[in-house]
């Protein structure tokens, strides 16, 4: 099920609204679930066998961590169990196909393909299994006592399509203690309002016009439908992405709980860098605290700076490609971000600094206020 | 943002020949005309949801507070200089003031929540009319 559809609009949403509002507190995280579950089974109901292992396999692990806290050993063990289980099945769906054909092609042998479609929502659901199995292991989080609400952390319809990524951290408390109240209501409607008129009103007819010049349904191509076709291809995209994660926030403030944003109005970034920390804000942020950081980051020195964004690239390359392919490319700018902190090209710096801040300060309303008075 | 448009299309096109051609169309070294028909006819239907979504995808409303922030100070300022000593006009004024701040929040209330109402309007009759809503995330 999407939520730019009329069934969810007009069915699934105000009948689970309802419900949800009516059963007393105690229930609230039941509905949720068993909504989620609908939600998923809408489109494949195969998926939701592979999440309650899953769901069971972190909470269980979670909890050994928990217990065997003075155990190193052991600690690290079942936390890598756990990695370990949640990439399988990760790589799993997305590579198996893939592997099958290069060991055909390599050996001669005729396997057959599993052409296994890709579950919605798979990746998501990864990022967020690691997030939780990795902060409890750090003792940034307390692991979960309570099976019942891991089960709604994990399954969490909003974000599960598109981001944002909802950290354990961030919802730990409201997963217990939901914040329901008429303003946070009125506030999560609108905000699923304007996500939906987002998608459906401005990307979906700009996606119209992008498909024509895409498809080259238009005759000739010219520079000046050439630049046409790609204006309205990023305003899709950023429309369709950000849509759908202002519908999943606005949701959730309706259903009491608070997400990160994940979008900073990407489209008046100055710089590239400024760009990716304005775009898809909670997958960056991701892989920085879990990947980039815990390999030592910047701060060991070139050669290693340089080992861990390479490992960070190929693991984006393999993890994030298909799952977020709009952040291969970000890996892309921010290799090239990170390439230019090391060599530094000064005078080129300077120069589109020099640029910009001129552009920018000519047309900043501070100056226009002046002018005008 | 010139780079940022450059990696849509090398998002966009899974094949490299195809990128290639596309990006020397849009910089003119391929020896394209700069417009057809066709290209001005997609650019008159299409140009007003373009500039709706280039407007939409800068902070519009941040914008507008700072300049006013700035036009206030201005005033301000000035409003100081002329009238030093005027209390009791001062205190009238904040009044009135205030009930035209109440008026316009009003206003801006009736005004947000037609635009929301819209928004529910035109969404349900576009995705009823079943027009183009593609599912990009099948891929996640």
């Amino acid at each position: 099920m999407v939520f730019s559809s009329v069934v969810f609009l007009y069915i699934f949403l105000p009948i689970m609204l309802l419900i949800y509002f009516i059963v007393p507190k105690k229930f609230k995280n039941l509905v949720m679930i068993i909504s989620s579950f609908i939600f998923f089974a809408w489109g494949e109901i195969r998926y939701i066998p592979i999440m309650l292992v899953l769901a069971v396999m972190d909470f269980w692990c979670g909890n050994k961590i928990n217990k065997n806290w003075e155990n190193k050993s052991k600690k690290r063990l079942y936390l890598w169990l756990d990695v370990g289980v949640n990439l399988l099945i990760l790589f799993f769906f997305k590579y198996a196909d893939f592997i099958i054909s290069s060991i055909n092609g390599i050996t001669g042998l005729n396997i057959p393909l599993l052409n296994i479609p890709l579950p919605i929502g798979v990746s998501f659901n990864t990022f967020q299994s690691l997030s939780y199995i990795i902060d409890v292991y750090r003792g940034t989080v307390k692991c979960e006592k309570s099976f019942y609400n891991y089960l709604t952390y994990t399954t969490l319809f909003p974000q599960i399509i598109a981001g944002p990524i909802v950290r354990y951290e961030t919802v730990d408390e409201e997963l217990v203690d939901k914040k329901i109240s008429l303003d946070n209501f009125s506030l999560g409607m609108k905000r699923f309002l304007i996500g939906l008129g987002k998608k459906v009103l401005i990307a979906n007819n700009v996606g119209a016009l992008w498909n024509v010049i895409e498809t080259g349904s238009y005759g000739e191509m010219t520079v000046l439908l050439s630049w046409i076709g790609i204006i309205s291809f990023a305003l899709q995209i950023y429309f369709d992405f950000s849509g759908y994660s202002d519908m999943a926030i606005g949701l959730a403030k309706i259903f009491g709980m608070d997400f990160d944003e994940n979008f900073n109005y990407p489209y008046i970034s100055k710089s590239i860098t400024e760009f990716w920390r304005r775009w898809h804000m909670t997958l960056s942020s991701w892989f920085r605290d879990y990947i980039y950081i815990p390999l030592g980051g910047n701060r060991k020195g070139l050669p290693k700076q340089i080992r861990n964004i390479l490992i960070v690239w190929a693991l984006t390359r393999c993890l994030a490609w298909c799952i977020l392919e709009f952040c291969t490319l970000g890996l892309v700018f921010w290799s090239i971000i990170n390439y230019r902190k090391i060599v530094y090209v000064k005078g080129i710096r300077k120069i589109t600094k020099n640029i910009w801040t001129y552009i920018y300060n000519a047309t900043s309303t501070n100056k226009l206020g002046n002018i005008c008075i | 943002m010139l780079l940022v448009l450059i990696s849509w299309v090398i998002f966009a096109f899974e094949d490299l020949g195809q990128i290639g051609t596309y990006l020397s169309t849009m910089f003119d070294l391929n020896g394209a005309s700069f417009a057809n028909p066709e290209a001005i006819y997609y650019l008159k239907n299409y140009i007003a949801i373009i500039i709706i979504g280039i407007i939409c995808s800068i902070p519009l409303m941040s914008i507008v507070k700072k300049f006013r922030k700035t036009e206030n100070k201005i005033i301000k300022q000035k409003g100081i200089k002329n009238e030093d000593n005027v209390k009791e006009g001062q205190m009238i004024e904040n009044v009135e003031q205030k009930e035209k701040k109440k008026g316009k929040e009003i206003t801006w209330a009736i005004f947000t929540s037609i635009g929301y109402v819209a928004i529910i309007i035109l969404s349900t009759a576009s995705l009823v009319n079943n027009s183009f809503n593609p599912f990009l995330y099948f891929r996640f």
